[in-house]
């Protein structure tokens, strides 16, 4: 293995591995090389705004509305387009890099169960009781590559509610365990990725080898248990991480730029995520947390969204100075949007009829608005996006086909998205 | 002397909106009332069948009103503070304050000075009538420790003899600064308003919502509330009175479970407090200054949001969410 930490751009390009793989997928008739060289080297980080952001605080604001809240609508970079004065560095940067979604319209309204395993699944209805994998396990096999040195699937969590008290993990399901997500929680690095004190690095590794052979002999006959291959590759990824431990030590970053994303743990967090893409780790997910604001709404998004504007846009410009941001989707994203209506509480309640999200970088059309609301904001006035579509549009921006199939457990096609899904071309560059 | 357990609704007035802020004209029963629609109201209370009548020159919430003389004063969250020229019902001055939002507005007794508080984190003093800005306050921290989100400076209030303000911010710090030479008086922490919670929700909750000092200047009393959950209003309401000298708690009264107090005002001869929710359940109550104890508590069937009294202390104004109430005390 290399010793390198770092890797770059030049690094992701195509095995020998998997040429042939695609190339005999193509002589087979399929187009997957086509598909693979346009992904090549792609990756996602999703900020996940756990716990439902109001979009009325964030990207669709109505100032002067009985719906609105206190906070004023500021210009941005794009004519005409308002967001609220919340987000001023993001409004500077709106044309650069960022789409915004205003009619994203879903069903759920709950922060855990079943709903949300839905809505983190694209809320399809094609495939009964089968539990299709979610978003972000689905980015991670997608983007992932074979001889990837890192997890397919890391996810930092700022706070535990969202994880353990709501659990919003992303699920493998039947893609297996080397997409499930590590889940690293209030933390920058995972709690196990350094060496027992009572083990040698040569001892730890000649266990692993040890357990690499009894598997390889228990697995003889049982190859198609997907459980199992799961599990000896989880373990396989062990010593890869222990190995790339330094990627989670942001103490060498330039004070400068840590300045720029900020002290909060969303932001400590977000550099580790840029380092980990920047190493080639396909797929990283952070779950900022918690946003669920039935009490002083105005308040929480008060303390909240100047982090995330400030986190956001940090990342989006250290993204870009490093080479980064054409071929690294970032997704601002969460479970659902707050109610149009002020509680008793000064809150605003859950919400899924009409909400925000935002694109950003690859493969996105900067400085797109797409959908609206009505004036007050409690209802799509135009464009209604669903989970699937948006879905759908982040499989597309990575160059990945939405319609493309995997072949479930029972045995059935699976497509990424429902058959009939479209996504927003609008906001595809 | 009138019984604050025999207070009764005398009046009510329906509106629309959060009704966030209120002055009243000395001696009458006309009050002026700052909204959620960014407009000001007023009313008389006095006729009949009041008709609320607005003006408008704000573009977001009214957080704030003040009368000096016959000169009404506001400020809002659209960061402006406006002076008011109330028989041709226009603003006459308008000025960008504040970088954020603007809290609180108070005027010294003498009602030569007015003072805002901004989640800008400066305490700034103006003058009344030229609305030239006499000397900003600074010492709140701008940014909430290990958290690194926005600090909020939500409260202040002038003594008795207008010699001091005082100011208290998210992080539950109470500056009293002097007002002559702008130095600070002390500074002490009422941290039984706030709650760090790094691992569950990774935001803090909390805050000293709204103070007045005691008649005699001495005592400082703060509201807000003691919440258990950062998502919801989920704790009891929470009023404390501080020998703001010594940085001292001298009595403490939680009331309810999920509410928030954002109104106190003291009786002009110290024989209680009253305080009032403006989040979460509805409750007002008079607190037993001397005693430490409630006196009487009830629901006014309404979050207020202010509060006046008149020049007895026997008849009390309310504004809240979509009413306006007379109460007296019989």
């Amino acid at each position: 293995m290399s010793s390198r930490l770092v890797c770059n751009v030049l690094d992701h390009t195509i095995g020998r591995r998997e040429f042939l793989g695609s190339a005999a997928a193509v002589a087979l008739g399929g187009s997957t090389l086509g598909a693979e060289l346009k992904r090549r080297g792609k990756r996602a980080i999703l900020l996940f705004l756990s716990g439902g952001a109001s979009q009325f605080e964030t990207w669709d604001p109505k100032p002067g509305r009985p719906t609105g809240g206190p906070f004023q609508a500021i210009e941005t970079s794009i004519p005409g387009i308002h967001i609220s004065e919340l987000l001023p560095l993001m409004a500077q940067r709106l044309h650069k890099h960022t789409a915004i979604i205003r009619s994203i319209s879903t069903a759920n309204t709950n922060h855990d169960g079943r709903d949300v395993q839905r809505l983190l699944s694209g809320e399809r209805k094609d495939t009964g009781n089968l539990e299709t994998p979610s978003l972000g396990c689905l980015l991670a096999k997608e983007l992932s590559r074979p001889d990837d040195r890192l997890p397919a699937n890391l996810a930092f969590y700022s706070a535990y509610v969202g994880l353990t008290a709501n659990n919003q993990s992303d699920f493998a399901g039947f893609l297996g365990a080397p997409y499930q997500p590590i889940n690293i929680l209030s933390r920058l690095s995972p709690e196990s990725n350094q060496l027992p004190a009572s083990l040698t690095d040569h001892e730890h590794s000649e266990r692993d080898r040890l357990r690499a052979a009894l598997s390889r002999q228990f697995t003889v006959g049982r190859q198609r248990d997907v459980t199992l291959a799961s599990y000896g590759e989880s373990f396989g990824q062990v010593r890869n991480l222990m190995a790339q431990e330094k990627l989670f030590d942001i103490s060498d970053e330039p004070l400068k730029l840590r300045e720029r994303y900020g002290n909060s743990l969303f932001a400590q967090q977000a550099i580790v995520a840029r380092r980990l893409i920047e190493a080639g780790a396909p797929f990283v997910r952070l779950n900022r947390g918690w946003w669920d604001s039935h009490g002083e709404n105005f308040e929480i998004h008060a303390s909240l969204v100047p982090d995330l504007d400030k986190v956001m846009s940090a990342l989006l410009d250290d993204l870009q100075d490093r080479g980064l941001l054409d071929d690294t989707l970032v997704v601002t994203f969460a479970e659902m949007g707050r109610t149009p209506a002020i509680n008793n509480m000064r809150g605003r309640d859950h919400w899924g009829r009409c909400w925000s999200a935002a694109l950003s970088g690859c493969g996105i059309k900067g400085g797109v608005v797409y959908g609206s609301t009505n004036a007050d904001g409690t209802d799509v006035a135009e464009h209604p996006v669903s989970a699937a579509s948006f879905f759908a549009t982040v499989f597309q921006a990575l160059g990945i086909d939405h319609q493309k199939s995997y072949i479930a457990p029972d045995g059935r096609p699976v497509t990424l998205t429902p058959y009939d899904t479209e996504p927003v071309r609008e906001v595809l560059a | 002397m009138p019984d604050p357990t025999q207070i009764k609704e005398h009046k009510s007035l329906k509106m629309t909106g959060d009704l966030l802020s209120v002055a009243r004209t000395p001696n009458t029963q006309q009050l002026w009332i700052g909204s959620n629609d960014a407009k000001i109201y007023f009313v008389d209370l006095a006729v009949e069948k009041p008709e609320p009548t607005g003006m408008s020159g704000h573009t977001s919430y009214v957080s704030g009103l003040v009368l000096v003389d016959n000169v009404l004063i506001s400020c809002g969250w659209d960061k402006k503070l406006i002076w008011w020229n109330l028989e041709k019902r226009e603003p006459t001055r308008t000025v960008v304050a504040h970088q954020k939002w603007i809290r609180q507005l108070v005027a010294s007794p003498d009602r030569q000075l007015i003072a805002t508080v901004s989640d800008d984190m400066s305490c700034k003093l103006w003058d009344a009538k030229s609305g030239q800005i006499v000397r900003e306050l600074r010492g709140h921290q701008p940014i909430i420790p290990r958290f690194d989100y926005p600090n909020k400076l939500y409260t202040c209030a002038f003594s008795p003899d207008g010699k001091l303000l005082a100011a208290a911010d998210e992080l539950c710090q109470v500056i009293v600064w002097d007002v002559g030479t702008g130095q600070v008086a002390t500074r002490f922490e009422a941290a039984a308003f706030y709650k760090s919670d790094w691992d569950r929700n990774n935001h803090p909750w909390g805050g000293v919502r709204t103070m007045a000092f005691s008649p005699d200047g001495k005592r400082l009393a703060l509201g807000g509330m003691q919440n258990t959950d950062v998502a919801i209003i989920n704790g009891p309401g929470f009023v404390q009175i501080f020998d703001w000298a010594q940085g001292k708690s001298l009595h403490e009264y939680k009331l309810g479970t999920n509410l928030q107090f954002e109104s106190v005002a003291f009786h002009p001869r110290t024989e209680w407090l009253l305080t009032a929710s403006g989040g979460g359940a509805t409750r007002m109550a008079f607190l037993g200054i001397e005693s430490g104890k409630t006196i009487h508590e009830f629901d006014p069937k309404m979050q207020t949001f202010g509060l006046v009294l008149d020049e007895a202390a026997e008849t009390i104004y309310t504004v809240g969410r979509e009413r306006v109430v007379v109460w007296r005390l019989t």
